[in-house]
């Protein structure tokens, strides 16, 4: 379970809009944030992993909490939009990097990246590099990642968005998959209305900084308050 | 266009082949190995600019890491900005702020081991140093962002992070860096001519001008400049071949912000050095001016006639480097538009290269062709601003160049439409986006002109002299109180110009 209680943060050069965050989201559960651009939806992905550094408020995963702990230490796997592998190497050491990344593995974990890659479909290109892949492919090598890292948190931060439709969903529904069975918490950041509808039971719309609004999925999307979700919606 | 560089270049050469061939000239040998003076001036010149770039380079990889792992150091902009300066500093002011900071009277004297190969690695590092960390410093810049979110992530250490992160894009740009570096000290010629203390430190660069100058044999002076020809073209194709320069740039962005713990002090440590080492001998040739003979240098009406001329000679180059440039260019533009892309490539690289060929071999030649026909000692002028204008060249491509295709690129056709050509277009569609470039490319070759020593060296006396060989004279002289007072004022008239020409012509930064 992830719970944030009062997360504050500005950023310097706008000191005036401060960020409020107040979410809990339960293991096994995928949340979806949507909002407009600039509204801290990855503000808010960055202050749990610890890129950026809160001004106030809590952060625990599981009760513990992870608000002072350095981002090395924090149980959190996180998957960009791109820029996820490092193109230089190959696919199992960008993999084999999640376990250690002085590279060196014990047998049990060489295996544990194998049995990683072949469960995403990747076990015959363990020795490809990064740029011979598609960009599903690529997603599919960061997920592979995240699998051995066995982190309790996951945050997507439009990790789907340079996808085409049927790959965003197939990746989604793997991604739904994973967070069920190894009891992960995730948070999934994305522009289309439509990954929300696939990912998530539960979508939270930030706008300004703030949770604007928390709702069962379905039940957001038809929903007319605030106005800011009805215009970001497009809907009447 | 071509075919006048090709003159220029290759004309003189021949010139001077003609020369050696005629009675009275000792004929032209090509077997140099068989020639102990020649074998060892070889080895001098390839053994110098060696330790020069790698006492260079290497600890420029450290120092621009610094740069890029604090990115919120104060006065960072200022610092860097510092670093820029040895690119308009004159050789010779530098020889200086050499001998200012490291003589018998400096502030960390070396004693008489300053001439020779000491100093000769102490003044190019001095230029290299600040040149490798702006050359390198964008590597770190072009890391993704989540590249290092990831290794934080991770769990990477300092070493994992410079292995997996850093390493793999320094080592694309770094063998181009190291060959840029190691062929500007292959063929430095201020430096090596008044740090090199004597024939056991000569470079071919330097034996050219003692076999024209002192020596009057043509023919060594072909053989030589063949050779440093052969060299500079050697190293010219290897930088082709493992091209990745990065461009040079003034205006570096902000990078991302990182968070660097424990090395933060290391870091801190090495660009303090590193601004030390750039700054301190300018600061210490400063002070020992104004402790100088200030009234009576500045009171020598000579200084002021040498003033003079090194403006001329400095606006003059530019002018008619940026002009063959940019018809270059546009011609090399109307070739890659005619589907022609590998002769505009060549174009490109005729003016890029032209620097392969040692300017002194191109004024000597061109001596030796005039002299038949006109009074040479009053066309010096002329010359050495064509020289200048012709080493300039590369500098102009490489400002202009990048501009002037994405000019291309984006406007060529709107302008067809439009009918848009001439004055016109050059008013209205090029010179709103090209002025930038433009005004750095003048400013460059103007301070680089007023700052050369090469061919001047050759023709110049007392009575035409620029300020740099003014202070070559000097120290030959061992006025070397008045030599500290040239130098500074070459400095503040080339930064002054500089700045001058690039804002006059350039625009203000944010325009």
């Amino acid at each position: 379970m992830l719970k944030i209680e009062g997360l504050e943060f500005s950023y310097p050069s706008e000191p005036a809009s401060r960020m409020h965050f107040d979410l809990t989201v339960e293991a096994g559960e995928v949340l979806s944030l949507i909002g407009p651009s600039g509204s801290g939806k990855s503000t808010l992905l960055s202050l749990i992993a610890g890129f950026l550094p809160a001004s106030a408020g809590d952060i625990f995963a599981d009760d513990e909490p992870l608000h002072n702990l350095p981002v090395a230490e924090r149980p959190v796997s996180v998957v960009f939009q791109q820029h996820n592998l490092f193109p230089h190497l190959d696919l199992y050491t960008n993999v084999a990097l999640g376990i250690d990344p002085s590279l060196r593995l014990a047998p049990n974990q060489i295996e544990s990246v194998r049995e990683a890659l072949a469960r995403l479909g990747l076990e015959s290109m363990q020795r490809r590099k990064p740029g011979e892949l598609s960009g599903g492919q690529r997603q599919r090598v960061a997920l592979a990642r995240v699998l051995v890292r066995r982190r309790k948190i996951l945050l997507l931060d439009e990790a789907f968005a340079a996808l085409g439709p049927a790959m965003r969903a197939e990746l989604i529904e793997l991604v739904k998959t994973l967070v069920r069975e190894h009891s992960m918490t995730a948070l999934l950041v994305s522009h289309q209305p439509g990954d929300a509808s696939i990912a998530s039971a539960r979508t939270a719309f930030i706008c300004e900084g703030r949770v604007a609004a928390l709702a069962a999925t379905a039940q957001l999307f038809a929903q007319s308050e605030p106005p800011q979700l009805r215009d970001y919606l497009g809907s009447k | 266009m071509l075919t006048m560089l090709a003159l220029l270049v290759l004309a003189p050469m021949a010139g001077l082949l003609h020369l050696s061939a005629l009675p009275g000239y000792e004929a032209l040998d090509l077997r140099f190995w068989e020639n102990a003076y020649l074998r060892r001036v070889v080895f001098f010149s390839l053994w110098q600019a060696l330790l020069s770039t790698l006492l260079s380079v290497l600890p420029a990889i450290l120092v621009a890491r610094a740069f890029a792992m604090l990115p919120d150091l104060p006065l960072r902009r200022l610092l860097l900005g510092l670093f820029a300066l040895p690119l308009v500093v004159p050789a010779v002011v530098v020889v200086m702020a050499v001998v200012s900071v490291y003589g018998s009277d400096g502030w960390l004297p070396i004693g008489r081991s300053l001439y020779g190969i000491n100093g000769i690695l102490l003044a190019h590092v001095f230029f290299n140093l600040p040149l490798a960390v702006r050359l390198l410093l964008p590597q770190w810049q072009a890391v993704p962002q989540h590249h290092w979110q990831l290794g934080e992530q991770l769990g990477m250490n300092a070493w994992q992070r410079f292995r997996f992160i850093e390493w793999p894009l320094l080592r694309e740009s770094l063998p181009g860096v190291l060959l840029l570096i190691f062929m500007l000290c292959l063929t430095s010629f201020a430096v090596v001519l008044t740090l090199g203390g004597g024939p056991r430190s000569t470079t071919v660069e330097v034996a050219i001008y003692q076999s024209l100058r002192f020596d009057f044999d043509p023919a060594r002076a072909v053989l030589l400049a063949l050779l440093q020809l052969g060299l500079c073209m050697l190293v010219a194709m290897l930088t082709l071949k493992l091209q990745r320069m990065p461009e040079v740039e003034i205006a570096i962005s902000t990078p991302y912000r990182r968070r660097e713990d424990l090395s933060r002090w290391f870091n801190l440590g090495l660009i303090l050095m590193a601004t030390l080492y750039v700054g301190m001998p300018l600061l210490s040739l400063l002070i020992d001016a104004l402790d100088g003979p200030l009234g009576q240098a500045l009171g020598d009406l000579r200084l002021w006639q040498a003033l003079v001329n090194t403006l001329s000679i400095g606006l003059s180059a530019a002018l008619l480097s940026v002009t063959a440039g940019w018809f270059l260019l546009q011609y090399s533009a109307s070739l890659a538009r005619e589907g022609r892309a590998r002769a505009a490539k060549l174009v490109d690289l005729a003016g890029s290269t032209v620097y392969v060929v040692p300017p002194l071999v191109i004024g000597t030649g061109m001596f030796v062709l005039l002299s038949p026909h006109v009074d040479v000692f009053s066309w010096v002028y002329p010359i050495v601003i064509a020289v200048n204008a012709l080493m300039g060249l590369p500098f102009v491509i490489r400002c202009l160049g990048p501009a002037m295709r994405q000019n291309h690129a984006r406007y060529h056709r709107l302008c067809l439409g439009l009918a848009l050509h001439g004055w016109n277009r050059f008013r209205y569609v090029e010179w709103p986006s090209l002025r930038r470039p433009l005004g750095l490319a003048i400013a460059l070759v103007a301070v680089l002109a007023m700052g050369d020593l090469g061919v001047i060296a050759l023709f110049g006396s007392t009575h035409s002299t620029t300020l740099a060989l003014m202070i070559y004279q000097q120290l030959g002289a061992y006025l070397v109180a008045q030599a500290t007072v040239t130098a500074v004022l070459l400095l503040l008239l080339c930064l002054g110009v500089f700045a001058l020409l690039e804002r006059c012509i350039g625009g203000r930064p944010d325009a």
